[in-house]
C-alpha cells in the first residue's frame, strides 16, 4: 500500500468517526432544541387561551391541535407535558405530537386546555442528518483522491524517479549513483544517505577487488620460488623413491596453487575491466581454433564431434576473453564426457550451444556457475572455469545458461 | 647471462639451473645494479623481471636496445598482464614468461631465443643419433628424416634441450598444452605423445633415451 493511500485511509477513517459523532450530537441537540422551543410556544399559546377564557371569550376547540374542555369538578391543578401518538384524520395517519395539558381554574371554573404540535419523528432526523453527512463524506473522498493524484504527480515524482535509479544500481557497473535534488527535507536526507552509502559500497568493492588482484600478484613470486626450488630438488641424483614422492606431491600441490592463483587473477582482472582492447572476431573461427587446440584431448577420449554452424557471428570483443570462454566450455564438455561420447556444437538464432554427453551432474544447476563448485570435489581443478565463463558473458551482456536432459548437458550462450 | 630479479631465492634457483646448463650467470637485484652491469658488460641473453626496486624493467629494454641490440631479452614477470606482455614484446623483448614457471620451460625458452639470435634460427641440435633442425622443424634419426606431429616435435625438442634433467609430467603437460592449461590436469595425453614419439624414433633404429623416473616424470639421457 502506498504511503499516500495509507495516510488517506487513516484520515478518511478518522473523518468518518468524527462525522458519526457529529451526527449523533446533532441529533440530540436538534431534538432538545426543537422540543423546548415547541414546549415554550405551546405554553405561550396556552397562556393566550387562558387569558381569552379569563376575558370570558369562547375559545373554539380545534382537535387535535387545540382542545378546551370544561371539567365538572375541581381537581388538582397541574401542567402535563408529554409526547403522544394520535390519529390525525386530516393527514389520515398516526402522527407524533408534543402535547401540553393544563388543568387550571379560570374565573371559578375548571378548564382543561390541551395544545398539541406535530413534531419530527426520530427517523426524520436520522435521515436528514445521515444524508448530509454522507454527501460531505463523498465530497471529502473525491477531494482526497484528487489531491492524491496531484501530489503523487508533483511531489512524489522525483521520489519515484530516484527509486528507479536505485533499483538499476549494480555494484559491478562501478558507476556512482546520482539522485535528484529535492527541496523536501525527508527526500533530500534520504537521497544523501543513499548516495553516501552507495559511494561507500563502490569504494569497498573496488578495494576488495584490488585486494584480490594484488594478493594474487604478490603470490606469484613466492609460488615461483617454491616451484623452482622443488623442481631443482627433484633433479638431485641421491633422492630415494620415498623422498622423490614426497617432494613430488608438494610440487603438484604448488602447481595446483599456481593454477588456482592464475584463475583468480584472471577472474579479478575481468571484473576490473582490464580487457578493454577489442577486435572483430568470428565465433566460428575461434571455435575451430580451440577445437584444434584441444584435439588431442578429444581424440584421447575418442569423442565424436558434430559441428553445425549454419551461420556465423562477428563479435567485437577482446580475443583473449573469447578464446578463454570457448576453450573453457569445450574443455568442460571434454572433461565431463565419457569415452566414445559426443559433443555437438550448434549456432543458430544468435545462440551458441554446446551439447555433450556425460554423467548426470551432482551440482544443482543454479550453483554451477558459482566459484569453487566442481563436478568432482576431489578433482584438482579449482572449479573456477564456469565462473570465469560467466563473468566473461556478464561483461559482454551475453546470457549463459545450463540445462541437463538425461545424459545430455547443454550450455547455451546467447549473444 | 644476466638475471635481473629482485627475489634472492628465485635468482639463486635460476642461476643454479642455468649454470648447470653451461651458462655463465650474473645476477642483478635492483634497477640500478642492472643498469650498471648492462653499461659495463655485454651479455648474450638477459632475463628481466619487470617489477624492480628502483624502476620499471621495461625501461631497461630501451636502454639495452640502443647499446647492445644483439642481446636476447626474456621477460619474466609476476604480472600476468597482457598489456605488459605486448608492450615488452613491442619494445624488442624476445619472449615473455609469467611467474611462476617451470625451470625446464625457462631453459627451453632461453634456448629458443639464443638459437634465433645467434644462428639466425639455423642451428641443429644434435643428441647422439638424433638431429633436430629447428628452422625446418625436422627431425633426423641416423640421418633419416622421421615425420612427427607438432606436439611430438615440441616434446622431443623440450626433452633434448632439457636433457639429463628430470622433467615433471606437470611441466611437460603445460609445455605441450599451451593455452589449454586447464586441461593439463589430465596427463593421459602425454603418454600418448611419448608412446608415439618412442615408436617413431625406434622405427628408424634410434635408441629410447626417454626414461620414466619414479612417478615423477621423464628424463632424457644417454643410456
Amino acid at each position: 500500500m502506498k504511503l499516500l493511500q495509507k495516510t488517506n485511509r487513516i484520515y478518511l477513517l478518522f473523518t468518518a468517526v468524527l462525522l458519526c459523532t457529529t451526527g449523533i450530537l446533532l441529533y440530540f441537540i436538534f431534538t432538545r432544541i426543537v422540543k423546548s422551543e415547541i414546549t415554550e410556544k405551546l405554553i405561550i399559546n396556552k397562556e393566550r387561551i387562558s387569558r381569552e377564557l379569563a376575558d370570558g371569550k369562547v375559545v373554539p376547540s380545534l382537535p387535535p391541535v387545540i382542545t378546551v374542555e370544561k371539567l365538572p369538578s375541581i381537581t388538582s391543578f397541574n401542567l402535563i407535558i408529554k409526547d403522544t401518538l394520535i390519529f390525525d384524520p386530516v393527514e389520515n395517519d398516526t402522527e407524533l405530537f408534543h402535547e401540553v395539558t393544563s388543568i387550571e381554574n379560570i374565573n371559578g371554573k375548571t378548564y382543561r386546555i390541551t395544545l398539541r404540535q406535530v413534531i419530527l419523528e426520530p427517523h426524520d432526523y436520522y435521515n436528514s442528518i445521515g444524508f448530509t453527512l454522507l454527501v460531505t463524506m463523498c465530497l471529502l473522498l473525491v477531494c482526497f483522491l484528487f489531491f492524491n493524484w496531484r501530489i503523487s504527480k508533483s511531489i512524489w515524482k522525483p521520489f519515484y524517479e530516484d527509486l528507479e535509479t536505485i533499483k538499476k544500481f549494480a555494484v559491478s557497473d562501478q558507476e556512482k549513483i546520482v539522485l535528484s535534488k529535492s527541496n523536501i527535507t525527508e527526500f533530500r536526507e534520504l537521497n544523501t544517505a543513499v548516495e553516501n552509502f552507495t559511494d561507500k559500497i563502490l569504494s569497498d568493492y573496488r578495494a576488495l577487488k584490488e585486494f584480490t588482484e594484488n594478493a594474487s600478484h604478490e603470490l606469484q613470486t613466492p609460488l615461483a620460488i617454491i616451484n623452482t626450488k622443488l623442481e631443482s630438488f627433484l633433479q638431485s641424483e641421491e633422492l630415494s623413491k620415498e623422498q622423490a614422492d614426497q617432494i613430488h606431491s608438494a610440487y603438484s600441490a604448488a602447481i595446483r596453487l599456481t593454477k588456482l592463483n592464475r584463475s583468480l587473477l584472471l577472474l579479478s582482472r575481468i571484473e576490473n575491466h582490464q580487457f578493454t582492447d577489442t577486435e572483430s572476431v568470428s565465433l566460428k573461427e575461434i571455435v575451430e581454433k580451440q577445437l584444434e587446440n584441444l584435439d588431442e584431448f578429444i581424440k584421447s577420449k575418442q569423442l565424436l564431434v558434430n559441428f553445425h554452424f549454419n551461420s556465423d557471428i562477428t563479435l567485437k570483443v577482446n580475443p583473449f576473453l573469447l578464446d578463454t570462454l570457448v576453450s573453457n566450455l569445450i574443455g568442460n564438455a571434454i572433461k565431463h564426457n565419457y569415452i566414445s561420447g559426443n559433443i555437438t556444437f550448434n549456432f543458430k538464432n544468435n545462440t551458441f550451444s554446446i551439447i555433450n554427453t556425460g554423467q548426470s551432474a551432482p551440482i544443482a544447476t543454479d550453483q554451477l556457475f558459482e566459484r569453487f563448485k566442481k563436478y568432482d570435489q576431489t578433482s584438482a581443478s579449482p572449479g573456477l572455469g564456469l565462473s570465469i565463463s560467466k563473468k566473461i558473458c556478464e561483461l559482454h551482456h551475453w546470457s549463459i545458461s545450463y540445462e541437463q536432459d538425461g545424459e545430455l548437458h547443454i550450455i547455451k550462450v546467447k549473444f | 647471462m644476466l638475471i635481473i630479479e629482485d627475489e634472492q631465492s628465485l635468482l639463486e634457483s635460476i642461476s643454479h639451473y642455468m649454470f648447470s646448463e653451461g651458462y655463465v650467470c650474473e645476477g642483478a637485484k635492483t634497477y640500478f645494479e642492472a643498469e650498471t652491469k648492462l653499461a659495463v658488460y655485454q651479455y648474450e641473453i638477459i632475463l628481466l623481471d619487470i617489477t624492480l626496486p628502483g624502476g620499471n624493467g621495461l625501461d631497461l629494454i630501451n636502454e639495452l636496445k640502443k647499446q647492445h641490440p644483439e642481446t636476447g631479452i626474456l621477460i619474466i614477470s609476476a604480472k600476468n598482464a597482457l598489456d605488459d606482455k605486448i608492450k615488452g614484446l613491442d619494445l624488442g623483448a624476445d619472449d615473455y614468461l609469467c611467474k611462476p614457471f617451470h625451470l625446464a620451460e625457462l631453459n627451453s625458452r632461453i634456448n629458443a631465443v639464443i638459437r634465433r639470435r645467434s644462428f639466425n634460427g639455423r642451428s641443429n641440435l644434435i643428441f647422439n643419433e638424433i638431429e633436430i633442425d629447428t628452422l625446418a622443424k625436422e627431425v633426423m634419426v641416423h640421418n633419416k628424416s622421421i615425420k612427427l606431429t607438432r606436439k611430438e616435435y615440441d616434446l622431443l625438442l623440450y626433452c633434448v634441450v632439457n636433457k639429463k634433467r628430470v622433467l615433471t609430467k606437470e611441466s611437460i603437460a603445460e609445455h605441450l598444452s599451451g593455452d589449454a592449461i586447464d586441461m593439463a590436469d589430465n596427463f593421459d595425453f602425454i603418454y600418448t605423445h611419448i608412446k608415439n614419439l618412442r615408436k617413431k624414433i625406434e622405427q628408424q633404429g634410434g635408441n629410447d633415451y626417454l626414461k620414466t623416473v619414479y612417478g615423477l616424470g621423464y628424463k632424457f639421457s644417454d643410456l
